[in-house]
């Protein structure tokens, strides 16, 4: 397939090439469906290893579906819920979050059908419980009052909407082998950064006193109730904050190359502090993305 | 080094130049095949015409340069700030400016001597009578302009790019952008941050973020350019 072709189409006719993404999920198909045929060879037949496909970009397919699919579940059952959308206090907010919640149920669309049409069975969605008890009354309650408090909501609707962006930039590198896929996912990405912007907007507006820039910052006023993943260090070090990740200030352009800021913005061109790292999001990795979403789940 | 990628006098870069020439040349070559009773007028090379380059190096200079624009169009905000802007805003002015600052300098770092304007002695200025920047409405009407086409930009440009490692860093990049986009118009018209003229609202790709090509973009924001005319004519297109 003629993929400069294919690109073509999607830059030349952006609202409606139809025919493009699909060429994508073919191209899915393809491999898709040799890891599930892989995974159903009994154990003599195993092939050679060089010949077992690559399944890395569908596993972030099957990440970035259960992180769309856990965001449209809270939204929706932050829209049923009395005393956090579904009242007259938030009644000029409500359609935001119709917005929000319609364009995560579209990215949830994507995904799902770039796997049906893979030849692969979507899992199904799981039940997820945003006290983080994990559906059990026995477990602790980690986020209290989200569904009842609208402020208590909003601070775990900014962290889920910050580890969304991060999430996807996390999983862009396994998407690389196909540009037009990647494409898309650069630009549910983009969506998912105008969200979390958006959230960070509403909260500033809700509450007087509270510290919170549109972007991730070491000026934001901590959370109540902090969504932290494992250490990267791994072992028995403490979980960290999601916005651990963010304060990295090294720019890496290709292997020891650095962006050297310090040296770079000097004089009438200085920066306030913080501003290298507040200039560019961060990918939150894999290991960190997965903890997240099982919090909920 | 004495050339550039901008075409003023004694600043062209020889490359451009020769292609730019070559253009022409073949454009006057064609008008004399086509109109043989008529006097031939060839086209004159615009001493206002800058042209990017070719491949990556083509498109990080279209990004730097789109990346200049906002700087000087938020730099000038800050240095005026107008006087009904509301509690708090002027340091969003600010963090804008230092966001746009950093990009800008990352992009010319990532360029080093094939940066467009690497020759030049002053940086290129630009024409921001379009807007209004002495009221509140203007300042952020132009900065929803600037970032939505921001973002835009990136999307289209990204894909075209062939050096992944430096899509992974201006992915990065773009996820800020389209923080400040959501931000200004939120500002500018409280609930508009994702609407539905900067997310596609229809098809296949439904809510994924509108892109944009190079061509499209530049002749959305030539009017900052001028008199400098951009060309994308050297930049990929698949």
């Amino acid at each position: 397939m003629n993929l400069f072709s294919l690109l073509d189409q999607l830059s030349a006719v952006d609202a409606s090439s139809d025919a493009a993404p699909r060429r994508h999920l073919l191209r899915q198909l393809g491999q898709a469906g040799a890891k599930a045929a892989a995974a159903a060879l009994p154990l003599a037949l195993a092939l050679p290893a060089q010949a077992a496909p690559t399944d890395a970009s569908l596993d972030s397919t099957l990440l970035l579906l259960k992180l769309e699919e856990l965001l449209a579940a809270f939204y929706t059952q932050a829209l049923a819920a009395g005393a956090v959308l579904s009242n007259a206090a938030q009644a000029a907010v409500r359609p935001d979050f119709e917005r929000i919640l319609a364009q995560q149920q579209n990215h949830a669309r994507f995904l799902r059908t770039s796997l049906t049409t893979g030849g692969l069975t979507p899992p199904a969605t799981p039940t997820f419980d945003f006290s983080g008890r994990k559906n059990n009354a026995g477990n602790p309650e980690l986020f209290p009052n989200v569904m009842t408090d609208y402020n208590a909501f909003l601070q775990l609707a900014q962290q889920l909407e910050d580890a969304s962006a991060d999430i996807y930039l996390g999983q862009m590198a396994t998407f690389t082998g196909d540009r037009l896929l990647l494409d898309v996912v650069l630009r549910m990405q983009s969506v998912e950064a105008r969200h979390a912007s958006h959230i960070r907007t509403l909260r500033r507006n809700a509450q007087s006193g509270v510290v919170v820039k549109n972007w991730p910052s070491a000026a934001d006023t901590p959370f109540n109730s902090a969504v932290l993943v494992p250490n990267p260090a791994g072992g028995s070090a403490a979980p960290v904050s999601i916005y651990s990740f963010e304060t990295n200030e090294k720019q890496v352009v290709t292997g020891a190359n650095v962006v050297p800021f310090a040296s770079l913005l000097t004089g009438s061109i200085a920066v306030q502090a913080g501003a290298y790292a507040s200039a560019f999001d961060e990918p939150l990795p894999t290991a960190q993305a997965t903890a997240l979403l099982n919090l909920f789940s | 080094m004495s050339d550039s990628y901008f075409s003023q006098p004694g600043a062209l870069h020889r490359r451009t130049f020769l292609r730019v020439a070559g253009a022409s040349a073949a454009t006057a070559s064609l008008v004399l095949a086509g109109c043989s009773t008529d006097t031939p007028t060839p086209t004159p090379v615009n001493p206002n015409l800058l042209t990017l380059g070719s491949a990556d190096t083509g498109l990080l200079n279209y990004l730097y340069l789109l990346e200049q624009l906002k700087t000087a169009f938020y730099q000038k905000v800050v240095d005026a700030p107008p006087a009904d802007l509301r509690t708090g805003e002027k340091a969003i002015f600010d963090d804008l400016r230092d966001h746009e600052l950093v990009h800008r300098e990352t992009l010319r770092y990532i360029l080093g001597t094939d940066a467009f304007d690497a020759a030049l002695s002053k940086p290129l200025a630009f024409d921001f009578s379009s807007l209004t920047l002495t009221t509140r409405a203007g300042v952020l009407a132009g900065a929803q302009q600037l970032e939505d086409l921001g973002v835009a930009a990136y999307t289209g440009a990204l894909r075209l790019l062939k050096t992944i490692t430096t899509v992974s860093l201006l992915a990065k990049v773009v996820s800020v952008e389209a923080r400040h986009a959501a931000l200004v118009r939120d500002l500018r018209t409280p609930g508009s941050f994702a609407g539905d003229d900067v997310v596609i609202s229809t098809g296949a790709l439904q809510s994924v973020s509108l892109a944009k090509t190079p061509v499209q973009v530049v002749a959305e924001a030539k009017a900052f350019f001028l008199p400098i005319v951009v060309s994308t004519d050297s930049l990929p297109t698949a």
